[in-house]
């Protein structure tokens, strides 16, 4: 899927969960966000799609039970959160 | 120990074993019946939990966007995580008691009624679970949508990297 990601901007909100990850989870946040912007090459365990019942938001998989959600407003990339959303039944 | 009569055994013992056998029988009936007890009850509360929450998570997403943000200091937020936290050593510990359950330990019926029982919250817990992060999510995302992005952006992915990493 190509999404057309030139550039990237975080919100604040982003910022402060970012700063509550531990090292290594930041890392693997660091590795999705060097991906982020080759979205049409993305691995498929990065599980590109949008947000159920939201219009324009998208999320990918950083690690098992963690997701980052973005939106893209002309080229923009808006990182929105990111997070532990480790179900037990449903989107493993 | 005394013998009262001729052809008649020791009383005692026969006493104390009646004794001790019906404690242990009792004993485990009150197990079944707290095991059926409490597996109920959790998955009764689980299950108005969840229909709660199903009702705010609609909420949320019809309202359109709130004026205001939800959880403006992420109390809410770690709040949730807490709880989750709680539910999922919940969903372990019936797991841990289904298991058991499987195990050639208890007479069929009584097995039978507290699996069934057991499965039931077990089931109900995880759902419940999965609709409490909805909930963390739907309104971490509602929030968001009252957030103006930052006025710095990356053309560099690794000067966002870079930033993300500075103290603030």
């Amino acid at each position: 899927m190509v999404l057309g990601i030139t550039r990237l901007t975080p919100l604040g909100r982003f910022r402060k969960a970012y700063r509550r990850l531990d090292r290594p989870l930041q890392e693997e946040v660091d590795r999705a966000l060097r991906e982020l912007p080759n979205s049409a090459t993305l691995p498929a365990g990065r599980n590109l799609k949008k947000v159920k019942s939201r219009k324009n938001t998208w999320e990918i998989r950083v690690k098992k039970g963690v997701r980052l959600t973005f939106e893209v407003e002309n080229g923009t990339c808006v990182l929105r959160n990111v997070g532990d959303h480790d179900k037990v039944l449903d989107d493993p | 120990m005394s013998t009262l009569h001729e052809g008649i055994p020791p009383l005692e013992p026969i006493y104390r074993k009646v004794e001790a056998d019906s404690r242990f029988s009792l004993h485990y009936l009150k197990t079944v019946d707290a095991v059926v007890a409490v597996t109920v009850n959790l998955r009764n509360d689980a299950e108005t939990a969840e229909k709660i929450i199903e009702r705010i998570v609609a909420r949320i997403a019809d309202s359109g966007g709130f004026s205001k943000p939800i959880d403006p200091e992420s109390t809410l937020s770690s709040l949730a995580a807490s709880a989750e936290g709680v539910v999922k050593e919940a969903i372990s510990a019936v797991r841990d008691l289904v298991d058991a359950l499987d195990r050639p330990m208890f007479p069929g019926e009584d097995a039978g009624e507290m699996s069934k029982t057991s499965e039931e919250a077990f089931g109900a817990l995880q759902s419940l679970h999965d609709r409490m992060v909805d909930l963390r999510w739907a309104v971490l995302e509602h929030d968001a949508d009252l957030e103006t992005p930052d006025d710095k952006v990356y053309d560099d992915v690794e000067e966002l990297v870079a930033d993300l990493k500075r103290p603030s």
